[in-house]
């Protein structure tokens, strides 16, 4: 029998849950490694659940502890082929809405990305999920200025990338 | 359009591609064991405690008692005794305060600066029974050699310092040698990490 708080939980993560797969899609290097993030995921939230007071929107609570073990609890198992072909890291380009140039484009920056360090690649995470400066810098603790002066510079090198 | 608008503009599209985990699956995920670092590290952290306790606690200090009678050193060895119990109450008071500190929804600088102080305080408490044992041990030693070697030559005495000073040396590299590759292993992403993020807010 589930409990009420476990079935409550269990909605809410479903509901959600693409916030998950998109941190594992930034983190892993294969399905295998998705796989088990988002495993890991699932039990450190569950486990913080208790601790979730409502005051916070579920899913702003869930960016904060679903990244914290990306970058600090996980430890990666080095099992799957380590593959960095495009297609294999999970991002998928729709190629027949773009054209070739963009599509081309798009595949560079994102193996650009998938190459940034853990926290470079957490600001540009939540850069792409729209959040702004303040909630970047509460995420992921350093001030506001600085995680924009980052930003920017991963801006810029991305740029050099494409445009070289 | 800007580079990263245009990725941004794709990011929102990669959705339509994600996989779906059903609710069921999640139940069954819930309930299985993480690889948390945190609790390794909790793990290897008690088994230093119970290691360290572990060998005072042998009989093998118990049979030295004699030893230290005829050597003389019974005041020495009544008050490292008294240190090294009130010394062990502090860590371990120190250590459960550190951990419980350790929550996954603090920011992720706090986060990782909690888990870093509770390593700390092990580490701590590992290099304070190493220097103890080293005292300990460079005491008991010289003077043992001391009343052994009574009337030997001063190049016999020296022999045996040299001798002792290298077992001690010996004895140290082994320790530092284990657990640099046993936190190494656990704690460099984490460590590597906590750096860039420090270098962020230090603007440069």
């Amino acid at each position: 029998m589930k409990s009420e708080l476990e079935q409550k939980f269990v909605n809410l993560l479903e509901k959600h849950q693409n916030i998950v797969h998109k941190i594992c899609r930034m983190y892993a290097d294969n399905e295998a490694q998705h796989k088990d993030l988002f495993q890991d995921i699932t039990v450190q939230l569950w486990k913080a659940y208790p601790k979730f007071r409502g005051e916070a929107k579920f899913s702003t609570w869930m960016y904060r502890v679903a990244l914290n073990t990306a970058i600090t609890l996980y430890r990666k198992q080095k099992r799957g082929i380590k593959t960095q072909n495009i297609d294999s890291v999970g991002f998928k380009i729709e190629a027949d809405y773009y054209d070739d140039t963009t599509e081309q484009n798009l595949k560079l920056m994102y193996a650009a990305v998938k190459e940034l360090n853990d926290i470079d690649k957490a600001l540009v995470f939540l850069y792409l999920e729209d959040k702004n400066y303040t909630e970047i810098s509460e995420t992921l603790g350093i001030s506001e200025v600085n995680a924009r002066v980052k930003m920017n510079r991963i801006k810029k090198k991305l740029k050099t990338i494409i445009n070289p | 359009m800007d580079e990263l608008d245009l990725l941004k503009q794709d990011w929102k599209r990669q959705e339509k591609s994600l996989p779906r985990v059903k609710t069921d699956e999640i139940c069954q995920m819930m309930h299985k064991k993480s690889t948390s670092i945190v609790k390794w590290i909790f793990i290897i952290s008690i088994a230093e405690f119970i290691f360290w306790l572990g060998l005072e606690s042998l009989s093998f200090f118990e049979n030295s008692h004699n030893v230290i009678q005829q050597l003389g050193l019974e005041s020495f060895y009544r008050i490292t005794l008294i240190i090294n119990y009130a010394m062990i109450v502090v860590f371990i008071g120190l250590f459960f305060r550190n951990y419980k500190r350790i929550s996954t929804d603090d920011n992720v600088k706090v986060l990782m600066k909690n888990i870093i102080t509770t390593r700390k305080t092990v580490k701590a408490y590992v290099w304070f029974n190493v220097i103890a044992f080293g005292v300990s041990f460079v005491v008991v030693s010289i003077i043992t050699i001391n009343q052994v070697l009574e009337n030997q030559s001063i190049e016999a005495k020296l022999v045996g310092y040299v001798i002792l000073f290298f077992i001690l040396v010996i004895i140290i590299l082994i320790l530092f040698g284990f657990y640099r590759l046993l936190y190494g292993f656990l704690t460099r992403r984490l460590y590597k990490n906590y750096k860039i993020l420090k270098k962020i807010d230090r603007n440069d």
